[in-house]
């Protein structure tokens, strides 16, 4: 049997990444007693970041990647951009929390393990959704129609951004609205010979500083950015967005905030008399105790693979097939973005360099299936990021010679710049990739494991082609002096833009959640992670999962507070 | 970055109360709340003869030599090559490392009765070139193939060349001296003239 405590908490949030800091911060604030559950260890703010300004003479092995270890504990982490000696104390240890990918369906589940989640390791792009992402689905029948519209969220996204500080600029465009803006970074002198040279030949495109949750500014206590370049080491001067740095503060500030780490949710318990989730059980991962807590609202806020393992792991006579899951779709339409990298070479301002580690690279908004455009093959459509680097000795080291002239060849910046243009593109929702429980297979808590079974389709391959060849002419137009076009998309999950495992609608028979991302069949259950989506979009999705965040918080302590909930 | 460089570093970053505690704290011998990861040189461990490390530090000289700026040796690359050989290559990789020492020191004996750090530095210098040339199929030279991990079956002068450069640029030494280290930037510049002289920034990942 469970240990029982005795305190009713007025909230459990599930998890203390992006959304679930953010559900902390909002609940607290409005006065709610608020108890934060979190499966990973405790990563305090600035005394936890151990590698934070470490220089490269102390990074383990000159920072070449532990081959052996990282195969062993590490398989999939290791294959993250972010992941290497000094930030893997903040990505889940995979030896130790598998999960399963379905027979030729390779799936990375890039995962943090520790307070704040992936809010620590993120890329830190920030971009509202137009008012054609969220009509996308009514237009091409795709998915379920999303129950809510650009006008329902624009407010929160105001509210989420004046709080991050989200640095960027303006351009006022429909499919990438503008937002509460700090200053944007400057560009690089290349990228400013692009963007006229883009201006000029395709001038249907925007080229934008990226928008990003790195403050160029003071804002809110936290300083400017120092610029010192590995972000996901941790930031103690709070420089950029993270549950430890923003939400957790303002949640703590209010005393009405509870933080339990090394919780792992087993399930969450029914009562079918009240109608409501009564319970949250968890199992401590140092002790193995099993200990329930009680409240009045439950915010699911894991993410977008775990939220819903949690869901199917939480079976009753109620619920034979899972929490929450009349509709049976609970773990299916996953979607990630499919990414496509493309290299150019540029022979422009090569007498130009740069100081500071910028942190951000530039944006080109989705520029293809626009209203009053074309139809291209393919529905929805894509943005690219780029970024901008001058190959150092560690791009031209596999050189013959020795010596002096070998010595001062690579001291010095190779004579060209090298433009990486990344693009992301839409993943429409489909039934059969999904998330489902392995009751064969159990963890290490004697929990049954995820199994993910997730491939990009038809449309996803068509739009690959075009972004292809879209990367070539824009290349072309920019003035590349050499490509290299890959038409390799991404492995699902390698994006880490999952999402829409629970997915919202109008229909409680297709959909998990409604407008508020409040379960149809159970009115104490919000799901705000990623979970929640029924479509992706191209853009990064953090910022609108905080938006929803936000304004579900706001639903629920209005209808507790009015006794409806 | 040493404590006092981070220190004012600090002091322009936040200013206030907590640097002037953190300023406090340090001076006071207390170590800094800020933890840094061990230095490699802490973890070194032994694991060539003394006549081996001597040919790995000639070695090492002859593909970073000092010049008007420190070399490999000062750097204390060899320290970091013994280290690297004994603790992060495979075993078919430090197999390969120790045949190619143990082969080019035989061939140094047979040819001059001498061992490779014993010879004239325009020996050494043939010797490796001599390597260099017979390696020169390996696909460890094909021109952008750095977007890797590892060769597993590099052929012995590519893995020291790799271990030499990795170990000499990532160095304190390297990274100051010889390259440009800043590791408080405090704001950007895209646009800083590039003169024809100028050193690339030392190795910190950007993302």
């Amino acid at each position: 049997m469970p240990i029982d405590t005795k305190i009713e908490y007025d909230a459990i949030v599930v998890g203390s990444g992006i959304t679930g800091g953010w559900a902390a911060k909002e609940l607290c604030e409005k006065g709610l007693k608020v108890l934060v559950l979190e499966r990973g260890a405790d990563i305090k703010h600035g005394l936890d970041y151990q590698s934070e300004h470490t220089p490269p003479w102390e990074v383990p092995f000159a920072n070449k990647s532990d081959r052996s270890a990282n195969q062993n504990d590490y398989p999939v982490q290791s294959q993250s951009y972010a992941f290497d000696a000094t930030t893997k104390a903040f990505f889940n240890k995979d030896s130790d929390n598998a999960y399963i990918a379905a027979p030729k369906q390779p799936f990375h589940w890039i995962r943090a393990h520790g307070v704040g989640g992936r809010s620590l390791i993120w890329g830190r792009q920030s971009y509202r959704w137009s008012r054609q992402d969220f009509e996308a689905n009514a237009r091409d029948g795709n998915g379920c129609d999303w129950p809510i519209r650009y006008d329902d969220i624009k407010d929160w996204y105001s509210h989420v951004e004046k709080h991050v500080g989200i640095s960027g600029a303006k351009e006022g465009l429909e499919q990438l609205p503008d937002g509460e803006f700090l200053p944007p970074m400057e560009m690089y002198a290349i990228e400013k010979t692009i963007k006229a040279r883009l201006q000029d030949k395709m001038p249907q495109l925007t080229l934008t500083m990226g928008r990003t949750a790195v403050l160029t500014q003071h804002h809110q206590g936290r300083a400017a950015c120092h610029y010192c370049g590995p972000c996901p080491r941790g930031c103690s001067t709070g420089s950029y967005f993270s549950s430890q740095s923003s939400t957790l503060p303002a949640a703590r500030a209010t005393g009405n905030f509870e933080l339990r780490p090394n919780s792992v949710v087993e399930k969450l318990e029914y009562d079918p008399i009240s109608k409501r989730v009564s319970a949250v059980h968890i199992i401590d991962a140092n002790s193995q105790e099993k200990i329930r807590f009680i409240s009045k609202l439950v915010f699911l806020c894991a993410s977008t693979l775990a939220t819903p393992q949690i869901l199917l792991n939480s079976k009753s006579d109620s619920f034979p097939n899972g929490l929450a899951n009349s509709s049976g779709v609970v773990g299916r339409y996953l979607m990630d973005h499919f990414k496509m990298q493309q290299v150019g070479v540029f022979v422009d301002d090569i007498d130009k360099y740069y100081k500071g580690f910028r942190p951000n690279g530039t944006y080109i908004p989705r520029f293809k299936n626009l209203p009053g455009q074309e139809t291209q093959n393919y529905s929805r459509g894509f943005g690219m990021q780029s970024d901008p680097l001058r190959p150092d000795w560690r791009f031209h080291y596999n050189q013959k010679g020795f010596g002096k002239k070998l010595k001062d060849t690579l001291r010095k910046p190779a004579p060209y710049w090298v433009w990486v243009l990344g693009a992301y593109g839409e993943c429409l929702p489909r039934y059969d990739n999904r998330v489902e429980l392995d009751e064969n297979k159990r963890d290490r808590f004697g929990l049954p494991m995820a199994k993910v079974s997730m491939s990009f389709g038809d449309n996803e391959k068509r739009m690959a082609k075009d972004i292809a060849r879209s990367s070539q002419k824009i290349f072309r137009a920019a003035g590349a002096v050499y490509t290299k076009i890959d038409n390799d998309m991404s492995i699902p999950g390698s994006s880490v833009h999952e999402m829409g495992t629970a997915r919202m609608g109008k229909d409680p028979n297709t959909s998990v959640l409604n407008r508020w991302n409040q379960a149809h069949d159970v009115p104490n259950l919000f799901i705000t992670d990623g979970s929640c989506m029924a479509s992706s979009s191209c853009v990064n999705p953090s910022l609108t999962y905080m938006a929803l965040t936000a304004r579900a918080c706001d639903y629920a302590v209005k209808q507790l507070k009015s006794g409806l909930i | 970055m040493d404590r006092r460089h981070f220190l004012q570093a600090a002091v322009m970053i936040t200013g206030g109360f907590a640097t002037r505690a953190i300023a406090r704290l340090a001076q006071s011998g207390n170590t800094l709340p800020l933890p840094q990861a061990p230095a490699a040189e802490q973890s070194y461990i032994k694991a060539l003869t003394e006549a081996q490390q001597q040919n790995i530090a000639a070695m090492a000289e002859v593909i970073i030599p000092r010049t008007e700026t420190p070399g490999a040796v000062d750097a204390g690359v060899p320290s970091f090559i013994e280290h690297m050989v004994a603790q992060w290559l495979q075993p078919d990789e430090r197999e390969i490392f120790m045949f190619g020492l143990a082969r080019l020191e035989s061939q140094c004996q047979r040819q001059y009765r001498r061992s490779f750090s014993q010879l004239a530095p325009s020996q050494q210098l043939t010797l490796m070139e001599a390597l260099e040339e017979q390696a020169s199929n390996s696909p460890w030279y094909d021109f952008a193939n750095v977007q890797r991990q590892y060769i597993e079956d590099a052929p012995f002068i590519c893995q020291l060349k790799e271990l030499v450069i990795f170990g000499f640029y990532s160095s304190e030494v390297g990274a100051n001296q010889v390259l440009r280290h800043d590791p408080m930037p405090m704001g950007f510049d895209g646009e800083l003239i590039l003169s024809a002289g100028d050193s690339s920034w030392s190795t910190i990942r950007t993302m």
